[in-house]
């Protein structure tokens, strides 16, 4: 379909104008709302996939979430009375004593690209703010990020706070220093090493 | 226990089973480095097996390839040593690390504070009886005894009777620091010291005449334990002993300068008696042996951040007898006594122009004198200028590619003396990607074009972009005698990127802040290593200094923080001055400002 087509190219080009008039023009010619979500969610696929490939960098990555927000402010609520909400739910954060919050935030983009539902609580989280939000929000997954070797340890702490919480809700960590290694080590369900594999991992770890 | 042989010099060394042999190769004085601390993810510390059993490898794939580890090549930190092995761990002893120790600037102005003063005092007797102390008093024309640590005085009976009453009072203001043997031409001698996160340099002074006698630097033997600060702090955070082993480490830096430098100037290390060392705030807290843990984490918080004057022995530091340790003061826990010791090297502090002092090593410190006031930031670049995270990337020293351009058309590479291309340094990278901006090559997004757009936007040197294991990639250097061939892949260009990304855009925060533009910079002085050999025009044209920077404006200053930390050995007003500037620089935190990371999106990109 041209129009989608040209939704998802916008988009993919971080084209926030042409994607909010494109977008609208779906929705005025009642394309179902499903299948202008799943161009949109095409769209950060790719940019997620050109990135990890080294192919395009976080100032393109950010511009495309631009577009894909604002357009995706525009289908929210044709999603809402379609009774279409993501399946989902994440929590998603910087660690304790890291301010470090841009890769946290790509992330966020992405899952959200992805139809993830995504509470972020911003950075320096401490390990219960984690579980309380988790809990307060009935998350699938706690998604944490540290940039400082000296704060990995702090998801450790959350993991370990996660478990003895009783609650069941998942665990995913990244961000430059940390490695599988490293995750398979303090016990977290799932380790991303960009922000395209974490969308990959946090879908599989939901099916799972 | 298994015997390890290193080639190529042929060292043999013992060690237990289960060593590490990372470690091992650092306890036999092999200088193989290892960015990352020994985590198995930099890959600088490879290291060939040339014969005997190591245990399967595990966890190198971050770091070599099947092939590279079929050929024999492992990461030193990943191994455990169970049997004998020959290792060869390339020539690294013979490589010369290039550590900046020019400067220009204010010139010293000795205030003599610490003197060696030759007495030929009158013999006690029945008719005078003046007391020990009493008589140095005298002979030193002073109304008050000089102050005495009672460990001096506990031996001021037998010194002064040993040497006949012929000595040399060797003073610190009004402070008897040691009583010597006499000797009229007898100086008091200075060391003044920048100890880099990556280099250490020193410099002997004559405290009389002011005169520099001899020269010394080494790598900072820290390195081993991480190339940045925070690696270096998670290090220290294992324990008492780990952080003792840092402050030994750097301790036994200071004293190998202080005996190369006073070989050279044909002295002796007994007759050094003040030494002033800048450094970052974390290197001064390792120094000290201070617990650097809080510095890492916000809200970053240093034990001490004011000057400091304790004896040299505290640190374990053999000099002169009493000799005086002194660091200069810090601004904040990413702004040290280095940016300090810059300011005041050049007198930016005072000046009326606006002004910017950066220093790019793994944190970017950045200082800007605007309106009369002087604010500083630090921005973490990362270590891409170092050549971590750069996939051919080295330090300055020999065989690093340095230079990168194009000449009559062809593509061109210098090397540091002039040998063998080993690897890439700062000043080349920044050289590389001006060139691949310049041709077309890179576009404005950092996006390296793949062989067949090359060969339309540049034909010269289209056939120097490769396919490589990580994917697009631009040759530097064509394989030779065993060594790989070096490439610039896409992901050290965004590596590079970021670092430089970070550098323009802590420079933008600083001058918003005071409302100032680029082009309102009358002045931009480069610090440190690699500011000083860059060229200015491939830090214009990759955008590390922000669009809008006249050209004529940008001036490298050499080691500044060398240049200021002598002027605290040489004078005590100098060290109040110091003290003014720590005191009075605005320190503008980067962190969770809404401001930086908008800055830092757009100058990730290049300038088209
Ligand atoms: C949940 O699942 C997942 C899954 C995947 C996940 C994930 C979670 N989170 C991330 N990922 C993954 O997906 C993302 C996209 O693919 C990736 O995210 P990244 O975050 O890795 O990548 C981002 C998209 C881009 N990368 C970045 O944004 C980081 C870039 C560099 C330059 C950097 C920046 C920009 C900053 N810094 Co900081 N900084 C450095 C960095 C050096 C470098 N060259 O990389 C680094 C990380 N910093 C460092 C330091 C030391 C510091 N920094 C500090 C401050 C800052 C700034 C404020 C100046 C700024 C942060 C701005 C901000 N709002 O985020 C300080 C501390 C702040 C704090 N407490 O957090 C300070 C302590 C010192 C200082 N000079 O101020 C170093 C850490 C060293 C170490 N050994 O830990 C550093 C490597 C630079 C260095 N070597 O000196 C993946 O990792």
């Amino acid at each position: 379909m041209e129009l989608l087509n040209n939704l998802t190219e916008a988009v993919k080009k971080g084209k926030r104008k042409d994607a909010e008039a494109l977008v609208k023009q779906a929705v005025e010619q009642k394309l179902e709302a499903g299948t202008i979500l799943d161009s949109l969610i095409a769209a950060m696929d790719d940019i997620g996939r050109r990135f990890k490939a080294n192919e395009i960098f976080v100032p393109e990555v950010l511009i495309a979430a631009r577009a894909m927000k604002t357009a995706m402010e525009i289908l929210e609520p044709v999603l809402v009375d379609a009774g279409i909400k993501p399946e989902y739910k994440v929590v998603i954060g910087t660690v304790r004593g890291d301010l470090h919050d841009i890769g946290k935030n790509l992330v966020a983009m992405m899952l959200k690209g992805a139809n993830f539902e995504v509470i972020d609580l911003g950075t320096d989280v401490t390990p219960e703010k984690f579980v309380e939000a988790a809990r307060d929000n009935g998350a699938n997954i706690i998604c944490m990020s540290a940039l400082l070797t000296t704060t990995m340890p702090a998801m450790k702490e959350t993991v370990d706070c996660v478990k003895s919480s009783g609650l069941k809700t998942l665990t995913m960590i990244g961000g430059a220093p940390v490695t599988q290694e490293y995750a398979d080590e303090i016990g977290a369900s799932g380790y991303g090493a960009d922000a395209a594999t974490a969308v990959e991992v946090a879908r599989s770890l939901v099916s799972a | 226990m298994p015997l390890i042989t290193f080639q190529p010099s042929g060292k043999k060394t013992n060690v237990p089973a289960g060593t590490n042999l990372l470690d091992a190769c650092h306890r036999a004085g092999m200088g193989v480095p290892a960015s990352c601390g020994g985590k198995g993810l930099c890959g600088k510390c490879r290291v060939r097996i040339v014969s005997g059993k190591v245990p399967p490898h595990v966890g190198y794939e971050q770091a070599l390839s099947p092939s590279e580890a079929a050929a024999g090549w492992r990461l030193a930190c990943l191994v455990s040593v169970e049997s004998d092995l020959v290792v060869d761990v390339g020539e690294t002893s013979a490589i010369r690390s290039v550590i900046l120790t020019d400067f220009g600037g204010v010139r010293p102005e000795p205030d003599h504070e610490v003197k060696s003063v030759p007495l030929e005092l009158p013999k006690p007797s029945l008719a005078d009886q003046t007391c020990d102390i009493g008589r140095i008093m005298r002979g030193l024309g002073l109304e008050e005894y000089p102050r005495c640590a009672l460990a001096l005085m506990q031996q001021l009976a037998r010194k002064l009777r040993e040497h006949d009453f012929r000595i040399n009072a060797v003073l610190f203001g009004n402070e008897l620091l040691a009583v010597e043997k006499f000797r009229p031409e007898s100086r008091a001698l200075g060391l003044a010291v920048d100890i880099g996160t990556t280099t250490v340099a020193g410099l002997l002074f004559d405290l009389q005449s002011g005169q520099a006698l001899a020269v010394a630097s080494r790598t900072n033997p820290q390195a081993v334990h991480g190339d940045d600060v925070v690696t270096r702090i998670d290090y220290a955070n294992r324990g008492d002993e780990a952080r003792k082993k840092l402050q030994g480490l750097i301790v036994g830096a200071l004293g190998e300068i202080l005996a190369e430098t006073c070989a050279s100037a044909s002295a002796e290390t007994g007759e050094v008696f003040f030494i002033a060392v800048g450094g970052n705030t974390t290197m001064h807290h390792l120094l000290l042996g201070l617990e650097p843990v809080n510095i890492a984490a916000s809200p970053y918080i240093p034990v001490a951040k004011r000057g400091w004057l304790t004896r040299a022995s505290h640190v374990g530091l053999r000099a002169g007898e009493g000799a005086r340790l002194y660091t200069v003061p810090n601004i904040s826990a990413y702004v040290g006594g280095d940016i300090v010791a810059g300011l005041l090297a050049y007198d930016l502090h005072n000046c009326d122009e606006t002004v910017l002092l950066v220093d790019v090593g793994t944190n970017g410190e950045i200082a800007l004198r605007a309106d009369g006031a002087t604010y500083a930031c630090s921005t973490a670049a990362g270590p891409a200028f170092e050549g971590a995270r750069i996939s051919c990337g080295m330090r300055a020293a020999t065989g690093a590619i340095s230079v990168v351009g194009k000449r009559d058309g062809k593509f061109f590479i210098e090397t540091i003396d002039d040998a063998p291309a080993r690897g890439l340094c700062g000043t080349g990278l920044l050289d590389a990607v001006a060139l691949l901006l310049d041709c077309g090559l890179l576009d404005e997004t950092g996006y390296l074009l793949d062989r067949d757009e090359a060969k339309d936007a540049c034909p010269e040197l289209a056939e120097r972009i490769i396919e490589d294991k990580t994917g697009t990639a631009f040759l530097l250097a064509e394989k030779s005698n065993g060594h790989p061939h070096l490439a610039l892949t896409q992901k050290d260009i965004r590596e590079f990127q970021l670092a430089k990304g970070a550098v323009a855009a802590g420079v933008r925060v600083l001058l918003e802040t005071v409302g100032k533009n680029t082009s309102d910079l009358t002045r931009v002085c480069l610090a440190g290593g690699f500011g000083s050999y860059l060229k200015p025009a491939s830090a214009l044209r990759t955008g590390l200094l922000p669009q809008g920077i006249k050209p004529g404006a940008v001036e490298a200053v050499g080691n500044s923080a060398l240049a200021g930390t002598r002027l605290c050995l040489l004078s005590g007003r100098m060290r109040d001055e110091a003290e003014r500037i720590a005191r009075e620089v605005k320190y503008i935190e980067l962190s969770g400002q809404l401001s930086f990371q908008e800055a830092f999106t757009d100058e990730m990109e290049f300038p088209v």
